[in-house]
């Protein structure tokens, strides 16, 4: 006894009534047990399927007569659907265009999205991978260790040292290069998934005097893959020394969607060997990328509290309170945004959030274009509708001719904004540089999800007019009946949501676009014009020369005046122990503290920065070199936390503690010489922090220079380098421009909110547009018979525009609010930013008015200027 | 009237269902065409022609015992009529008169 394929039984008990069905199935039955027996098993139930099929096509009766028509009267729809396309052209240029550059601007930032959102998703462990973090996102070199040492829920640690840059790499054939260099714990490897080409994962790095490059670095250190065993000497590593490192493994190029980027990696374990650094055990000194692995079912966040247990048991047992977060790895990039300081890269939450609402809304705008276009020629389709159903058509039928319908326009806007991606991703790119290109990695899941997208538009732009056109009914359709009532009202309610979202896009363009512009023009409080920076390698190597290269320096014609600083404004401030003179305790780093911040003798006076009181640094007083200024934030502070004492603030002292000596000690200490006017030391989407500036003339080389001799200067600063063997490459920037790339990210985000901004207002336009036609259309007669019977042009144009005014004033009134909340938020982001004043929605609301004015009244304006008895003769 | 009428396919089942009376069921049908007519005729065609033919009141059905090689399903055992038999007989009268009348008149292909 052999039971008939289980599903093609099921299907059977489907398909025949019951009073049949235990005949026919043990008669089947019996067929397949014999021939079982005489053809074998596989052409037995080959034959019980195609019966089965047999008794489907059989007794689906009800069916039956349709399914052979089904697919000529398919043809049809498709015939029908493209003769309406042709015969209302514009009809069908503005919903498709409109949908077609919609379904672009959605794909783009579809693609948008998916870059920023696949960061860090690729590590094999990378689920229960967190970084230590707290106010920045590096904390001491202790805290991921003694996490693994003392919690059976941390399965590993790691560590990373990101901070060595531009060190000095000789070759054996003495070629010379400048590379950044990352410090990482012998783990590495296995701990993140950066696949080797060639070494072991494990062992790459148990070598202190080993290196991992990148393929790219061994092709263009040794012009080869396979360099294991290649010796190169790498100069800053341990303090100013030059070490010899065998290439220990080749790694893969790290892909652009990591928070790491790194080309060279050398053992953490070298920072035991070097006598320069004894803060590794410190506690409260961040410098170091922590990284630890949970067990799955670890809980972080009672993780994070254990901290002030390990803290007091560690180092300071008075502790209570201390801040850390374990930020989940596959969220760094997105989440960790608005830490102080980092060295990972980072992407903005808020920025996505933003861009996945503009795509829905422009997607939402298209579609409704496409419904209340539709909709619109009801009264047009309504006739044929009757004569199909007249003619026997159900209206599943007519659903699914309109459906098909959809589907082609749908199809055509696709292909046109194909053609839309393939000329504009390019560009794109460039403008945004972010490579467009690489979200197409993985092709498969983005087509499904385009495929997706495009069933979704086609079910929504045609659920609405397939709907509403086949519920007609045939009589009153074709008896001549208006089809009003309903359709009027669900039009208006979407042509009011549409205006309602331009609305708000018009004033959030505006507020946008005024604060771009204040950003750009904000008074900076020093002058970052014609001012030329350059790295001057080492720290030691700037001050050593500092006479000799100023002198030289000033020199050369062209050359306003030459400085040298720790940091250039744009920089993060450093963070410290300050004790103020009359305040027994220092502030601690880890809190809110004071920001120190490092230039040089003359920096304020060449940048121009203004003094409130008292004077700058001079090289001719020989204290200057342990005085400091505060600018007009710190010395508000130091009146709020220190007393009225420091009203007159020069004269007083401060001490400054660091950790250098390997110890909580101070550093130096000096007298307060001025105060300078409060300037942005750091992006202006930041408030200015409370400073105190110090006198370091370190690193940075800054030399002022008339605009018109830039080139000749750069030249003969270039040679000059050669000659003073400076250990760093030769490299410049201008310090406006360095200073604004620190908000170029946003300024090109906001760049593409007007963009895509600007495009939503015009296809919503676009609606309007074919929208006013039709309605002009829809009442030719009654405005032929207003005229016949004396109404004036002017009137009518009137009361065909009043109708959309209407609707548009009704949106002013809803946008409004929303707007208002929607730019109060996003204004929140800026330190520096604009009032949200009334003008703006006046503004907006006035060119929404306008925008439906211009594209209404040319059709208002033909129908009203045309002859009535063209119109009225006909019936 | 159509109701009446007896297809080529009705009526050599009909004459099946007689042949193999009483124990007519569709795979025996099916087996019966194939040995002696040596036609084969799938078991839904043979499906349907019953049921239209009970329809036309030509056979009756009833269900026999279970049976275990069909999964404890019943047959269903199909009878003719008696209007049954007189079509066929009608049918197989009608035929004589026509052949009576093809061997006069063309007696040489015999």
């Amino acid at each position: 006894m052999y039971q008939p394929p289980r599903l093609a039984s099921k299907i059977l008990s489907r398909v025949i009534s019951k009073e049949l069905y235990e005949e026919i199935s043990g008669d089947m039955e019996e067929e397949y047990n014999k021939d079982i027996q005489s053809k074998g098993r596989v052409r037995a139930q080959v034959l019980y399927l195609i019966e089965v099929f047999r008794y489907i096509q059989m007794y689906k009766g009800g069916r039956k007569y349709q399914s052979t028509n089904s697919l000529s009267m398919l043809q049809n729809y498709i015939k029908v659907a493209f003769r309406n396309l042709l015969k209302h052209k514009a009809y069908s240029i503005i919903n498709i265009s409109g949908l077609g550059v919609g379904l672009a601007c959605v794909f783009i930032i579809f693609l948008f999205i998916r870059i920023e959102t696949s960061y860090d998703k690729f590590h094999e462990n990378g689920k229960d991978i967190y970084r230590l973090q707290h106010r920045y996102g590096f904390i001491n070199a202790v805290a991921a260790t003694a996490y693994e040492r003392d919690y059976s829920e941390v399965k590993k640690s790691m560590r990373v040292h990101p901070w060595k840059k531009d060190l000095r790499i000789t070759l054996e054939n003495e070629d010379v290069y400048f590379e950044d260099l990352l410090m990482a714990d012998s783990n590495f490897f296995s701990f993140f998934s950066f696949p080797l080409i060639h070494g072991d994962v494990k062992t790459s790095l148990t070598n202190k005097n080993s290196v991992a490059i990148s393929r790219s670095f061994a092709s263009k250190f040794f012009g080869a893959e396979d360099v294991i065993g290649e010796v190169l000497r790498i100069e800053g590593v341990m303090a100013a020394t030059e070490l010899p490192f065998k290439v220990s493994a080749v790694f893969e190029d790290v892909p652009y969607n990591s928070h790491l980027q790194f080309d060279m990696v050398v053992p953490f374990e070298l920072l035991y060997d070097d006598p320069a650094i004894n803060i590794l055990d410190l506690w409260p000194n961040d410098w170091i990328g922590n990284y630890v692995q949970l067990e799955p079912a670890a809980d972080p966040e009672v993780l994070e509290e254990e901290y002030l247990t390990m803290w007091q048991k560690y180092w300071d047992p008075e502790r209570d309170t201390v801040i850390m977060d374990f930020m989940p790895l596959e969220d760094l990039y997105l989440e960790g945004y608005d830490l102080r300081s980092d060295y990972a890269r980072h992407g903005n939450a808020n920025q996505v959030l933003i861009f996945s609402a503009i795509a829905v809304i422009i997607l939402l705008i298209a579609c409704i274009n496409f419904m209340n276009l539709a909709t619109a020629r009801a009264s047009k389709r309504a006739k044929e509708v009757g004569v199909r159903k007249v003619m026997g058509a159900f209206r599943k039928q007519l659903i699914i001719q309109f459906f098909a319908e959809s589907t082609i326009m749908t199809i055509i806007a696709l292909v046109l904004s194909i053609l839309i991606l393939i000329i504009c991703i390019p560009a794109i790119s460039q403008m945004a540089e972010i490579d467009l290109m690489s979200g197409l990695q993985n092709i498969g899941p983005v087509l499904l999800s385009a495929f997706f997208l495009l069933v979704i538009t086609i079910l929504i732009t045609g659920s609405y007019p397939a709907l509403f056109l086949s519920s007609f009914q045939p009589v009153s359709v074709l008896s001549g009946k208006e089809t009003k009532g309903g359709k009027g009202f669900v039009r208006r309610i979407l042509v009011v949501f549409q205006f309602t979202i331009s609305i708000s896009l018009i004033i959030g363009a505006l507020v946008v676009y005024y604060q771009m512009l204040f950003v750009k023009q904000k008074d900076l409080g020093f002058e970052p014009e014609n001012v030329v920076v350059m790295r001057f390698g080492n720290a030691m190597a700037l001050q050593q020369k500092w006479h000799r290269v100023k002198s030289r320096l000033e020199s050369i014609p062209g050359v306003n005046s030459v400085m040298a600083s720790r940091q250039v404004p744009g920089d993060n401030a450093f963070y410290w122990g300050y004790k103020f003179e009359g305040f027994t305790d220092y502030e601690d780093p880890t809190g809110d503290a004071w920001l120190g911040y490092y230039v040089g003798y003359n920096t304020l006076d060449a940048l121009n920065v203004e003094m409130v009181m008292g004077r700058t640094f001079s090289e001719e007083i020989s204290t200057d070199s342990t005085a400091f200024i505060l600018n007009e934030s710190g010395w508000k502070r130091a009146i709020q936390l220190y007393g009225e004492g420091w009203e007159n603030p020069i004269g007083k002292t401060i001490e400054y503690y660091t950790t250098h000596s390997g110890d909580w000690a101070m550093d130096k200490k000096g007298v307060v010489i001025g105060v300078a006017k409060d300037f942005h030391h750091h992006s202006l989407q930041r408030p200015i922090d409370p400073l105190v500036i110090h006198n370091v003339n370190s690193q940075y080389l800054m030399v002022k220079v008339q605009p018109e001799k830039t080139s000749e200067v750069l030249t003969q600063v270039q040679n000059l380098w050669q000659e003073w063997n400076v250990p760093a490459a030769f490299n410049y920037e201008f310090l406006d421009e360095k200073f604004n790339a620190s908000y170029k990210a946003e300024d090109r985000f906001n760049q593409f909110i007007l963009i895509f901004c600007f495009l939503a207002i015009g296809i919503a336009c676009l609606g309007l547009y074919g929208l006013s036609s039709f309605v002009a259309e829809q009442r030719v007669k009654e405005i032929g018979i207003r005229k016949v019977l004396g109404a004036s042009e002017q009137k009518i144009v009137g009361m065909l525009s009043s109708e959309f005014l209407k609707l548009v004033g009704v949106a002013i009134l809803i946008a409004t609010p929303i707007a208002f909340l929607l730019m109060t938020r996003w204004l929140e982001n800026f330190a520096f930013r604009i009032d949200l004043s009334w003008y703006y929605f006046v503004i907006g609301s006035i060119a929404a008015v306008i925008i439906a004015v211009l594209t209404v009244s040319y059709h208002s304006i033909r129908a009203a200027t045309s002859n009535p008895v063209k119109s009225l003769r006909t019936e | 009237m159509k109701g009446d009428h007896l297809g080529e396919l009705e009526e050599l089942i009909l004459l099946t269902v007689g042949s193999l009376h009483p124990h007519a069921y569709a795979p025996a049908i099916k087996d019966e065409l194939v040995e002696k007519m040596n036609r084969k005729v799938v078991l839904s065609s043979i499906h349907t022609v019953l049921n239209r033919l009970e329809s036309k009141h030509f056979v009756k059905s009833d269900f026999g015992e279970s049976t275990p090689e069909r999964g404890g399903k019943r047959k269903r055992y199909f009878e003719i009529t008696p209007e049954g038999f007189k079509s066929l007989q009608e049918l197989k009268l009608k035929r004589d008169a026509l052949w009576n009348n093809l061997l006069t008149l063309v007696p040489s292909y015999k």
